[in-house]
């Protein structure tokens, strides 16, 4: 007993996959039945664009977590706007996780998703605007604060201008405070905006001294 | 001879699609001196020239010797030791109580340069773990860079290396050779394995399986967020069920996945793949 060194070539375990991997063949191991399959499967077809709509499709229906986490790194390798588009119909589901996970997966293609922001931020959804501003929230992009702010100062949900009031907070310019302290006066008598547009103002102040 | 934004730019997008190391705008001094230490041993006046030769020559063998300039990392002997406490206090005594009889641990050190850290792991389960006593650990060390796994396996170490080492450990497992050199005894040099990996590269990643516990610690850092992710896929199909992550102290699976759950053991924080 002690430390053993097996032959070089089984250092690394030799391939356990001993199924094809043509694209055709990794299509239809998307709907093996064993998650570890359909795993592989996401992965390895990363490197085929034009499959990128069936994952996107899988992912609505996919309950395995580690699939899913394939499926979308497949996809931000492959990103563009058609995928920013498609994965941004999932911020409606009602899973929780994979709503979590598209969020992440979005903030990872910037360009992408600024290409298909604008009406994500005027959906009939509430969560979906909320989501959606979390993103933007979350981009290194100088247009951030001035979208930020346009949310702020437009939508008519409450928590839809917060969540927006918590991003300036992050990144706004001190040439906004005026304009992101006005904003209380859109919900006037709201204690929970009021607290909000004081913090996020309160933030921006610091970040300049 | 010198590098020019054009160029720079296009060199990390390309170095990056290739290996998963991003460099930032910070690191251009970095990169700058070595793209031109290499186009000066290649006899290339032009950096643009010398880059076109990197991307069409048909051996890669240039393409190795950047990444090799690129990816040379200082290491030493029981760096964040307080990872190597926590392997014995609690990491391994879990994944021995999962193993069949005759099954070995197995433990990857990726990327591992120059075998500082596949070589403590080694040293340190055999001064601090008595579950050696009954139990087969199989240690492999990978790096992208092939010239630091040929002094991995060499062995030599200066004394910088062995800076946090006890004299009484350097002692026992290394022979002095100069001044300042240091040779690893060979039973512990020939117990560890070293292979070369690129962990951006599914094809070559794909038969890495089955380990219980893998260090990959200061690696992520420098990956974009795509490469990270994928890397970090590869991480976790590496590892049996109920296998450990190691990272290093300033990184974070937080918004790279949320496949592994997070634990303590002893000083460290560990990943583990659910069981």
């Amino acid at each position: 007993m002690g430390l053993v060194r097996k032959k070089e070539k089984t250092a690394a375990k030799g391939e356990l996959r001993f199924r094809d991997r043509s694209k055709e063949d990794l299509l239809d191991q998307l709907r093996d039945p064993q998650a570890s399959e359909r795993r592989w499967a996401a992965r390895d077809l990363g490197e085929y664009a034009d499959t990128m709509p069936v994952l996107c499709d899988c992912l609505a229906t996919e309950s395995d977590e580690a699939v899913r986490a394939a499926i979308l790194t497949s996809l931000l390798k492959q990103r563009s706007p058609e995928i920013a588009l498609r994965l941004s119909t999932l911020l409606r589901s009602e899973d929780a996780a994979l709503r979590s996970a598209v969020v992440d997966v979005l903030t990872d293609m910037p360009d992408q998703f600024f290409q298909i922001v604008d009406p994500l931020l005027r959906h009939e959804d509430v969560d979906v605007r909320i989501l959606a501003v979390t993103v933007v929230s979350r981009l290194p992009h100088p247009a951030v604060p001035a979208l930020l702010l346009d949310v702020a100062e437009r939508d008519a949900h409450l928590n839809v201008v917060a969540a927006a009031l918590e991003g300036l907070g992050e990144c706004g310019t001190t040439e906004m405070i005026g304009r992101v302290q006005a904003i209380a006066a859109r919900f006037p008598g709201n204690a929970y905006l009021s607290f909000t547009v004081s913090a996020a103002a309160g933030l921006i102040g610091h970040r300049s001294c | 001879m010198s590098v020019n934004d054009d160029e720079f730019v296009w060199f990390r997008d390309f170095f990056g699609r290739k290996t998963g190391i991003y460099f930032e705008d910070n690191k251009r001094y970095f990169v700058d001196r070595r793209l031109t230490a290499r186009m000066q041993a290649t006899g290339h006046k032009s950096c643009l020239l010398y880059l076109r030769f990197v991307q069409f020559q048909a051996s890669q063998s240039e393409f190795q010797r950047l990444v090799n300039a690129m990816t040379v990392n200082e290491t030493y002997f029981f760096r964040e030791d307080y990872q190597l406490i926590a392997l014995v206090d609690g990491v391994l005594d879990d994944v021995k109580k999962r193993k069949k009889p005759g099954e070995s641990i197995r433990i990857w050190s990726m990327p591992c340069s120059t075998g500082e850290e596949p070589y403590s792991i080694a040293i340190y389960l055999l001064e601090h773990w008595p579950g050696m006593a009954d139990a087969d650990v199989e240690i492999i060390g990978s790096d992208i860079n092939s010239a630091v796994l040929d002094s991995a396996r060499e062995g030599l170490f200066t004394d910088y290396a062995l800076r946090s080492t006890p004299p009484a450990i350097v002692a026992k497992y290394f022979k002095q050779v100069s001044d300042t050199t240091h040779r690893l005894l060979p039973e512990i040099r020939e117990a560890i394995t070293f292979t070369q990996v690129n962990l951006s590269n599914p094809d070559e990643t794909r038969s890495y399986r089955g380990f219980d516990i893998v260090f990959c610690r200061n690696l992520l850092i420098y990956f974009d967020s795509t490469s990270r992710r994928e890397a970090v896929e590869c991480l976790y199909g590496a590892l049996n069920p109920g296998g450990y992550v190691f990272l290093g102290h300033s990184e974070s699976m937080s918004r790279i996945s949320s496949l592994f759950t997070i634990s303590k053991a002893a000083d460290a924080l560990v990943y583990q793949k659910p069981l």
